[in-house]
């Protein structure tokens, strides 16, 4: 891209050099038709038109120009922003927090979830030279008869070995309270889960009668089955699909917040976007412009974000249950990456499409005469700032509401 | 800018079919550069075709990019260098179909401003 711009730059001063050389041929010319050399001059000028414009409408014949011109908003925003960093820091943070938020959210959910569900999918691979080794466990010898996959957690994620029960009839009392004792088993091909919930009932009564004493009928009533996955993760992958929607309306606040701050900043620009049209600028051109501010802006937040989401996913880390499935496999990789670029990208054009669309909207002349500074108040920035603040009500409650 | 650019624009829109053509036939002669191409056009469309030079370097442009021109810069005698441009091999073909095109359409038009040769004609 360098090397384009370069090239780029070199062709404009040959093309300059180039309209410079017809206007001293044209000059020459009329100067060897008897004619004055300031008259010559006036004459060549005359017949050449504006250079600047023939040389702009030329550039245009290049191609790249998006390029060009993307690269000289970019510098021109980056200027603007410069200019007010209390405006900007309140921006590039109220962003920051909010795509970071998302962002951590967002690779928790990744790998707890995401992850786990690729990995559920392989096959039980295991090391065929361990098999069959002997292991000696509380002076017990034993076979190793397969090793589960690195991310099987059950009961829970301590769980490093599994052995057989062997009880011992006569010592039932020393099982009275070990509790945890889950019936495990796979559903054949073609069985429900409704299926196997009724014929698990319907054995109950076996096993209550192989106690040594009666038990009451209401022991495992309630008993059901669930998916070795709903195990694993069911119920921390609601709580979290929930925690990254409301996440989400972080961000959308996050977002109108942003909105109305550049709609306010924009009513003081009000002038410099007349002088812009009154000097040829289209509606197009100055909303790119502020578009690409607002992009700026949001690259800086997700830059911030990324920071922010290492700080916060280290702290939920911290903070989640030990045992939560899969928690040692959540990383920021390249698929967290994209979502943040994504969700930056979006914010940006979000939070600054209406203010651009808005502000490109322009009354020359009354900007232009009533001097720009109070003249931004008109209807359509009350109600456009209203509708935001409307918004940012709405979804406040929605996240109230959710939270209780 | 956007007012006289597009006053430009307007104005190689109009010509634009016609100025490409007159551009690639005028270099068939031989390479030439910008100034002495615009004053060739006015000259042998006897003063009457005058090449807006906001016209003629978009055009030159634009043909170059397409390939039917190449340009080179040289050293002159009078003092700057010049670009000169001169036709290429696809450049010509491209001159073939558009003087075709050219001689339809006015073959055409003149079907409609003189139909009463034509009927005489038949």
């Amino acid at each position: 891209m360098r090397l384009t711009l370069w090239r780029r730059k070199r062709r404009n001063e040959e093309l300059i050099e180039e309209i410079q050389a017809h206007l001293s041929l044209a000059e020459r010319e009329e100067l060897e038709s008897g004619q004055s050399r300031r008259e010559a001059r006036l004459a060549a000028r005359y017949e050449f038109g504006n250079v600047a414009v023939a040389a702009e409408v030329t550039r245009d014949m290049w191609g790249w120009r998006w390029l060009a011109d993307t690269l000289q908003d970019a510098r021109y925003g980056s200027r603007m922003l410069r200019k007010s960093p209390g405006f900007t820091a309140i921006a590039v943070l109220t962003l920051a927090l909010g795509i970071g938020a998302n962002t951590a959210i967002f690779s928790l959910v990744n790998g707890v979830l995401l992850r786990s569900h690729a990995f559920w999918q392989k096959e039980f691979g295991s090391d065929p030279n361990v098999i069959g080794q002997p292991v000696t466990l509380e002076r017990v010898s034993r076979q190793i008869v397969g090793v589960m996959p690195f991310d099987f957690k059950f009961p829970s994620s301590k769980t490093q070995l599994w052995v057989p029960l062997h009880l011992d009839p006569r010592a039932v009392g020393a099982y009275w309270g070990a509790g945890f004792m889950p019936l495990i088993g796979r559903l054949r091909d073609g069985v429900t889960m409704a299926r196997a919930v009724a014929e698990l009932r319907a054995a109950l009564p076996q096993f209550r009668a192989m106690f040594p004493w009666t038990m009451p009928d209401l022991l495992w009533a309630g008993s059901s089955v669930i998916s070795l996955q709903e195990q694993t993760t069911g119920t921390v992958q609601t709580k979290l699909f929930i925690l990254l929607g409301a996440i989400g309306l972080v961000l959308a606040i996050a977002c109108a917040n942003v909105a109305n701050l550049l709609l306010a900043r924009e009513a003081t620009r009000q002038r410099e976007m007349a002088v812009r049209a009154a000097l040829g600028a289209g509606r197009w051109r100055i909303c790119r412009q502020l578009l690409t501010e607002s992009g700026l802006l949001a690259i800086c937040g997700g830059a911030f974000g990324m920071l922010f989401a290492v700080i916060g996913l280290r702290w939920l880390k911290a903070v989640l249950p030990a045992d939560t499935p899969r928690l040692g496999s959540v990383t920021m990789d390249w698929r967290v990456l994209a979502f943040t670029a994504a969700i930056a990208l979006l914010t940006g054009v979000m939070f600054g499409l209406a203010p651009a669309l808005y502000a490109s909207k322009i009354e020359l002349t009354e900007s232009l005469k009533t001097g720009g500074q109070h003249s931004a108040t008109t209807g359509s920035s009350h109600r456009l700032r209203s509708a935001l603040a409307i918004a940012e009500i709405a979804l406040a409650f929605v996240l109230v509401i959710g939270a209780g | 800018m956007r007012a006289p650019k597009e006053r430009y624009q307007n104005r190689t829109e109009i010509l634009q079919g016609t100025l490409d053509m007159l551009i690639l036939q005028t270099l068939q002669w031989g390479p030439r550069h910008g100034y002495a191409l615009s004053k060739a056009i006015r000259t042998n469309s006897g003063e009457i075709l005058k090449v807006d030079t906001g016209s003629l370097y978009p055009a030159l442009h634009r043909l170059e990019r397409k390939g039917w021109i190449a340009a080179e810069w040289k050293a002159s005698e009078l003092g700057p260098r010049l670009r000169i441009y001169r036709l290429t091999k696809t450049g010509k073909k491209q001159l073939a179909s558009e003087r075709s095109r050219w001689e339809r359409v006015t073959t055409a038009i003149a079907g409609i401003m003189n139909p009463a040769k034509k009927e005489s004609e038949t």
